[in-house]
C-alpha cells in the first residue's frame, strides 16, 4: 500500500483507492470480535434455550407450526422449510435431540471451541430456527443472523477462547498474531451494518404513520406520543409504565424526542473518535429504556452488543485483563 | 504477542481484489434488501428483487424484513400491525351466544398464551402466532392456522378427541390500544387494558369435529361459511397473508 501513496496524493480516484484499503485491510486488533463472539454466542444460547419448552409446540409433527401447516401456508418459491435442518426432524425426540446439538454448537462456539467451524455451524443453527417459522421470529433475529454471519468471517476465536489455550499450549507451533488484517473487513461490517439499523430507523421513525382512528393519521414520533404507544402494548411489555407516562403529556413528549435525536446523534457520534465514548455509554440507558417500553429485551441487548465493534480493543483487553494471557487478553 | 498494526503484512493484492468484489456484492444485496423492504415500495424499486441471488441472500441472512416496520419503529407502524392479538377456544359453544356476554364468560376458554409464559422471548413468540392468525384473515389461507391452533390444544394439550358432532368456539382477537387522551375521560375502574372491551374479534370460527380434527367453520355475521381446509391438502399455497411484512 506504500508505494501508491505518491501516486495517490495526485489521482482523486487512487487517493479513494487507498483510503478504501486503509479502512478495509489496517491491521485490527481481533480480540473486538472475540468479546463479540462472546456476548453474541451467550445471547444465542439463551434464545435457542428458550425454544426448549415450546419446540414440540411450534415445531412437532403435531405441532401447530408443522412442516405440513408451514408448507401449505406458502412463502414465495421456496417453501421455508426446506431452509432448516429441523424439518427433517419426524419425531418429538428427533427435534430435541437436534435441539440439543444447536445448543452443544453455540456453547462451542461462545467459548471459541474450533472457532471456524463453529462459528459457521452456529450461523447455520441460528438460520434453521428462524427459518423454521419465519413468521414467528422478531426483528432481534435478523440482528443476530447478521452479527454471527460477519463474526464468521473474521477471526473472532484468537483470544479469549478454547483454541487460543490450546494454540498456546502447543507453543512450539506458534500463536498467531492478534493484530492482523483479516479481523478488520468483520469489524467493519459490522460497523456499517449497526450505522444502517440506525439510519433506516431515524428515517422509518421520521416518515411513520400511525392509523390512530378512522380518519385520523398521526406521526408518532414527530408529534410524541411513540413512546405511549410502545408502552400501552400490555401484552408485550415488560413492565406497566402507562400509568407514570399517564400523568404526563410532557413527558412522554420529551421521551420520544429524546429517543429520535440520541438515534440521530448516534449516526455520527459512533464514527467520530471524540464522541464516540459519550454516544456508546449512551446506547445502554436508550435500548434499557426501549426494552422496558416495548419488551424487545433481546433486540435491545443485540444493538447494544453491536456497539462493541466500535470500542477500542485496548480498552476491551484492560476490561478483560484480570483472565491473564493465558485467553489472550495481552 | 502484539505487533504495531503497520508492522504487520496486510493481504496481497489478488485477496484485496477478491474481498473487495464480494463486498460490493454483499452491499448491493443488502442494499437492494432495505430498499424493496421499505414501504411503500415504487414498481421500480420492487424490479430490484429480479437481481439474481439478490432475494435468497437477503432471506438466508434474514434481512428480508420490513425496514420501516418492527425494526425501525420498535413496531409503531400502523394500526392493525401494531395491536397484540389473542386467539382463544371457547369449549362448548351453542347457539345464540354470541349475543349473551354472561354465557360466554361461563364458558372455559384454552388460550393459546400459556399462563405466565416466561421469558418475554417466549412470550412473542406466541404472540406473533397469534397476530399472524389474525392478519390472515381474510385470505385464502385464513382457516390454516386456526386449525392447527385448535387441533393443538384441544387434542394435543388438553386432549379432547374431534368427536363428531361437538362444537367450540374459536376467536382471535386483537387488543386495542388505549389512546392517551380518551383514556383519561374513561372510568378508571374500566382502565383494564386487559379487559374483554378492549378486544376486538378479527377472526371466530366454529369448531366442529370431525372424527379427525377439529374443523374451523368461520362465522361472518350470522352466516357460517364452511372453511374446512384440510392441512396437508391442496390449495392455499400461492397466497400469502400480509403478516410476513407486517412483522418481518
Amino acid at each position: 500500500m506504500a508505494s501508491h501513496e505518491p501516486l495517490a496524493a495526485d489521482n482523486p480516484l487512487l487517493r479513494f483507492g487507498a483510503a478504501w484499503n486503509r479502512f478495509w485491510f489496517t491491521p485490527h486488533d481481533a480480540f473486538s470480535l472475540a468479546v463479540l463472539r462472546i456476548v453474541v454466542g451467550l445471547i444465542l444460547l439463551y434464545w435457542l434455550a428458550t425454544w426448549t419448552p415450546d419446540l414440540t409446540a411450534f415445531f412437532g409433527p403435531r405441532g401447530m407450526v408443522s412442516t405440513e401447516v408451514l408448507d401449505e401456508l406458502g412463502f414465495g418459491s421456496v417453501p421455508p422449510s426446506r431452509l432448516s435442518y429441523l424439518s427433517l426432524a419426524n419425531s418429538a425426540t428427533e427435534l430435541y435431540v437436534l435441539h440439543a446439538v444447536g445448543l452443544l454448537v453455540a456453547a462451542a462456539f461462545t467459548l471459541g471451541v474450533f472457532t471456524r467451524f463453529t462459528s459457521i455451524a452456529a450461523l447455520v443453527v441460528a438460520m434453521a430456527y428462524i427459518h423454521r417459522a419465519e413468521f414467528l421470529t422478531s426483528q432481534s433475529d435478523a440482528v443476530m443472523v447478521i452479527l454471527l454471519f460477519y463474526l464468521c468471517l473474521g477471526p473472532c476465536g484468537r483470544c479469549l477462547s478454547f483454541d487460543r489455550w490450546r494454540a498456546e499450549r502447543k507453543q512450539a507451533a506458534g500463536v498467531e498474531q492478534d493484530v492482523t488484517w483479516t479481523a478488520t473487513p468483520s469489524l467493519r461490517l459490522i460497523q456499517i451494518h449497526l450505522t444502517l439499523y440506525y439510519i433506516i430507523m431515524v428515517v422509518a421513525q421520521l416518515t411513520a404513520t400511525y392509523i390512530a382512528g378512522p380518519q385520523t393519521i398521526s406521526f408518532p414520533w414527530i408529534d410524541g406520543t411513540a413512546v405511549w404507544w410502545l408502552a400501552a402494548r400490555p401484552d408485550s411489555r415488560w413492565i406497566d409504565l402507562t400509568g407514570l407516562l399517564g400523568s404526563s403529556l410532557v413527558l412522554i413528549n420529551a421521551l420520544t424526542h429524546l429517543l429520535m435525536l440520541f438515534e440521530v446523534a448516534l449516526i455520527g457520534g459512533l464514527w467520530c473518535r471524540s464522541t464516540r465514548r459519550l454516544v456508546l455509554w449512551g446506547t445502554i440507558p436508550f435500548w434499557l429504556l426501549l426494552a422496558v417500553l416495548s419488551g424487545l429485551g433481546m433486540f435491545a441487548a443485540l444493538m447494544c452488543a453491536a456497539g462493541i465493534a466500535f470500542v477500542e480493543p485496548s480498552r476491551l483487553r484492560r476490561l478483560f485483563a484480570p483472565l491473564g494471557s493465558r485467553s489472550g487478553t495481552r | 504477542m502484539n505487533t504495531r498494526p503497520d508492522e504487520i503484512p496486510g493481504p496481497s493484492s489478488a485477496t484485496r481484489t477478491t474481498i473487495n468484489v464480494l463486498l460490493m456484492v454483499h452491499f448491493v444485496f443488502i442494499a437492494v434488501a432495505v430498499t424493496v423492504n421499505f414501504q411503500p415500495v415504487s414498481s421500480f424499486r420492487l424490479r430490484l428483487q429480479n437481481i439474481p441471488f439478490a432475494p435468497l441472500y437477503a432471506k438466508l441472512l434474514s434481512q428480508d424484513i420490513l425496514y420501516n416496520g418492527p425494526l425501525a419503529n420498535f413496531a409503531i407502524t400502523d394500526g392493525q400491525f401494531d395491536r397484540d392479538y389473542r386467539c382463544r377456544v371457547l369449549l362448548d359453544w351453542r347457539d345464540g351466544m354470541e349475543n349473551d356476554p354472561a354465557a360466554v364468560a361461563q364458558l372455559e376458554q384454552i388460550d393459546l398464551l400459556p399462563e405466565g409464559v416466561w421469558p418475554n422471548v417466549r412470550r412473542q413468540r406466541y404472540l406473533q402466532l397469534a397476530k399472524y392468525t389474525g392478519l390472515s384473515e381474510g385470505d385464502s389461507i385464513e382457516s390454516l392456522l386456526p386449525q392447527a391452533i385448535s387441533d393443538y390444544l384441544l387434542m394435543e394439550v388438553h386432549n379432547i378427541p374431534p368427536t363428531m358432532g361437538e362444537r367450540h368456539r374459536f376467536q382471535c382477537n386483537e387488543r386495542l390500544l388505549q389512546d392517551l387522551p380518551n383514556l383519561r375521560s374513561i372510568d378508571p375502574q374500566e382502565r383494564d387494558p386487559m379487559a374483554d372491551r378492549w378486544l376486538s374479534t378479527r377472526y371466530e370460527a366454529d369448531l366442529v369435529g370431525t372424527g379427525q380434527q377439529w374443523a374451523p367453520n368461520k362465522v361472518a355475521g350470522r352466516e357460517e361459511v364452511t372453511q374446512v381446509q384440510p392441512i396437508g391438502g391442496t390449495g392455499g399455497g400461492e397466497s400469502s397473508p400480509r403478516a410476513p411484512q407486517g412483522d418481518r
